[in-house]
């Protein structure tokens, strides 16, 4: 029974064991079909997620809501904001009823009448003008932005007038011996006569305290620094000043904690004081190392608008990017992701401070600039070929890519004491749009993941924003893609 | 025929590659089918089913086995799912413990030919079929046909016997046919 049960099996396998039934054409048809709705079935919701997700990103990258970085120039305010004036005691006791302090940009009328010891207490911002008058200030203003380099439009009135026009003082007739006229600020001191009154320009590091005698020889004490003036000794002091022909090579100069200029003055000559003279000063301060450097003042700078007209060097952009590949038929594919980009470049700025004080600071600064760019790529591939774990593969497509920040650092040329680079960043407004055609090697290193790698070369559309980059000077270009690919069979 | 190339490309989803597979093995698992079916249009269901499977399973072949027995394992599941699925082994459940009775010698020597024998089978009833071809030509023991089907092992015991007469039968009378 056994037996014969095992022959009926042996002679039906024997049989069957190659039974083949041709299918007619219309059974692959059928399959064919379902197996390309699957396939649409499968595409359609990872492309609505796709896009989805990727509009969100674009709209939160577009409103700000990811970074947001004020592009916007800060007004140039005072170099050292909120430092009490310390103001010799001399003076304040000096100070009389018919003083007058203006401070504030638009030099209104701070107070009037007013003790400097209250003035001092009001914390006054800015670079102050002063005008004193027989050891009284009788005329202060808030200036903004004397320090603060190219920006130094809003400056110091009546400003270059104030030097170039000699301004006089006279002074008073009766002194016979040394007498001090003592104006001191926290910050840059430009102060001018008026009539028979006392001028004085200068920018000063620190406190300093400035001795005119009409004795000679004449001496500038600069913080105990004893700097003997060498001019002439006698006469008219303004021809002294103004004929001393040192060589003005102050490269630095800072408003830093304490700063002011201490005047002291005697004597009976009429006197006034040429550009020179705080050509001099300066530099004579410069020769004598008070070279305090204040990076506060340069730190606030945009050195991104600054940079954005000079000529610069670019590297190649680089782009690296986290993508999802959707295989097609016929060895095509479909990709879309999230790309990060790096522009790189650099060049050189040049801060100077010119204009106020009748000469100019230079600073020369090495710029490297950075660019950070988010974006989507919606990418179509074509593999070519394939070896083992390595494809090949052309592909093209289109982002768009919105820049999340740009930034700054320079590096001061010069090394003085206390010179540190300057950091800034911009936001880089608008959406930058490009097409992009490469060639592309890929290799799988784990189950769906792929490294890849992909020269391209990429149009870059005008954007909105104000930034200079490569893509702007050089909209087509040569870049590389790179990044990892998750594939979807 | 090297067949890693055509797998690559059907796990890609490459149509190409998937009619390549299909082209190869059609005329095969379609002979499967038929075993199982009563008629043509039931097995290229089943083929259609059985295909759809297989492109979207590849990816679970380990390669232990030959591509063929891992198709051939895919198609004899779907046919009985949808026997399952159209109620056809419903009759199986009811004759268990009759096996003894049921004995039947099939002259074997016959000189039916593949075709005929195949008619034969397809006349049978689906549960008698079913069980027929996973003992005798699948090879499976009526353990695992029981498993496989949700039965007893004695049902498919008696099914297998009842499958046997039923040949016998069909033999019978095709010899006693004038």
């Amino acid at each position: 029974m056994k037996e014969e049960k095992d022959k009926l099996r042996d002679f039906m396998q024997g049989v069957f064991q190659d039974y083949e039934v041709a299918p007619e054409p219309e059974d692959w048809n059928r399959i064919g079909k379902t197996l390309s709705k699957g396939k649409g079935r499968r595409i359609l919701p990872w492309i609505i997620w796709a896009s989805a997700a990727s509009l969100l990103l674009l709209f939160a990258l577009y409103t700000g809501g990811i970074l947001n970085h004020s592009e916007s120039i800060h007004d140039l305010t005072a170099v050292n904001e909120h430092k009490t004036v310390k103001t010799p005691s001399s003076i304040n006791t000096k100070l009389s009823k018919k003083e007058s302090v203006k401070t504030g940009s638009d030099n209104k009328p701070l107070a009037t009448n007013q003790p400097l010891e209250k003035i001092n207490q009001s914390k006054v911002k800015g670079v102050v003008v002063a005008t004193v008058k027989e050891n009284k200030i009788v005329n202060a203003a808030k200036v903004k932005s004397v320090d603060r380099s190219i920006q130094v439009t809003k400056t110091v009135e009546p400003k270059n007038t104030l030097l170039a026009s000699n301004q006089t003082k006279e002074i008073l007739k009766d002194v016979s011996k040394d007498k001090t006229i003592t104006v001191s600020t926290d910050q840059t001191l430009l102060s001018r006569s008026e009539n028979n009154n006392l001028t004085v320009h200068a920018i000063t590091p620190r406190s300093i305290e400035l001795i005119l005698n009409q004795r000679k020889p004449y001496k500038y004490d600069f913080e105990g620094l004893k700097y003997p003036f060498s001019g002439q000794l006698d006469g008219n002091l303004k021809e002294a000043l103004a004929n001393n022909t040192t060589s003005v090579k102050f490269k630095g100069f800072s408003l830093s904690n304490n700063s002011g200029l201490i005047v002291q003055s005697s004597g009976k000559e009429f006197m006034s004081y040429s550009g020179s003279f705080a050509s001099t000063l300066a530099s004579n301060m410069f020769a004598n190392s008070v070279k305090v450097f204040d990076n506060s003042l340069l730190s606030s700078l945009n050195i991104g608008n600054l940079f954005q007209n000079n000529s610069r060097d670019y590297l190649p952009p680089v782009t690296f990017g986290l993508n999802v590949n959707l295989s097609l038929e016929n060895n095509l594919s479909i990709e879309t992701g999230i790309q990060y980009t790096r522009l790189q470049s650099s060049g050189s700025i040049s801060i100077s401070s010119s204009n106020t004080i009748q000469f100019t600071t230079s600073f020369g600064y090495k710029v490297d600039e950075n660019l950070y760019y988010l974006g989507v790529p919606f990418i179509i591939n074509y593999n070519f070929a394939q070896k083992r774990k390595t494809s090949y593969y052309i592909s093209a497509g289109f982002s768009i890519e919105k820049g999340l920040i740009a930034k700054y650092k320079a590096t001061p040329n010069d090394n003085f004491p206390g010179m540190e680079p300057i950091y800034s960043h911009n936001a880089i407004m608008g959406l930058q749009y490009s097409m992009h055609s490469g060639i592309g090697i890929s290799y799988k290193f784990i189950k769906h993941f792929e490294l890849f790698g992909q020269p391209s070369l990429t149009y870059y559309f005008i954007s909105g924003g104000k930034n200079t980059t490569v893509y702007s000077v050089h909209p087509l270009i040569f870049n590389l893609r790179t990044g990892i690919r998750y594939t979807i069979k | 025929m090297d067949y890693n190339k055509i797998l690559e490309g059907c796990l890609k989803g490459n149509l190409k590659a998937q009619r390549e597979l299909y082209d190869c093995f059609a005329s095969k698992m379609l002979g499967v089918c038929m075993r199982y079916s009563a008629n043509r249009e039931e097995a290229k269901d089943i083929l259609h089913d059985g295909f759809i499977k297989v492109f979207t399973k590849l990816n679970t072949f380990s390669g232990s086995g030959t591509l063929e027995a891992w198709m051939r394992k895919i198609f004899v599941n779907t046919a009985l799912e949808q026997l399952r699925k159209n109620d056809v082994l419903r009759d199986t459940v009811d004759y268990e413990g009759i096996t003894e009775n049921l004995d039947a010698n099939v002259d074997i020597e016959s000189d039916l030919n593949r075709d005929e024998l195949m008619q034969i089978i397809n006349s049978m009833p689906p549960g008698y079929r079913t069980v027929f071809n996973l003992f005798a030509i699948e090879g499976y023991a009526h353990q695992e046909i029981a498993t496989m089907l949700h039965i007893s092992e004695g049902t498919s015991k008696s099914q297998y016997a009842r499958a046997k007469i039923w040949l016998q039968t069909k033999i019978t009378s095709k010899y006693s046919e004038p």
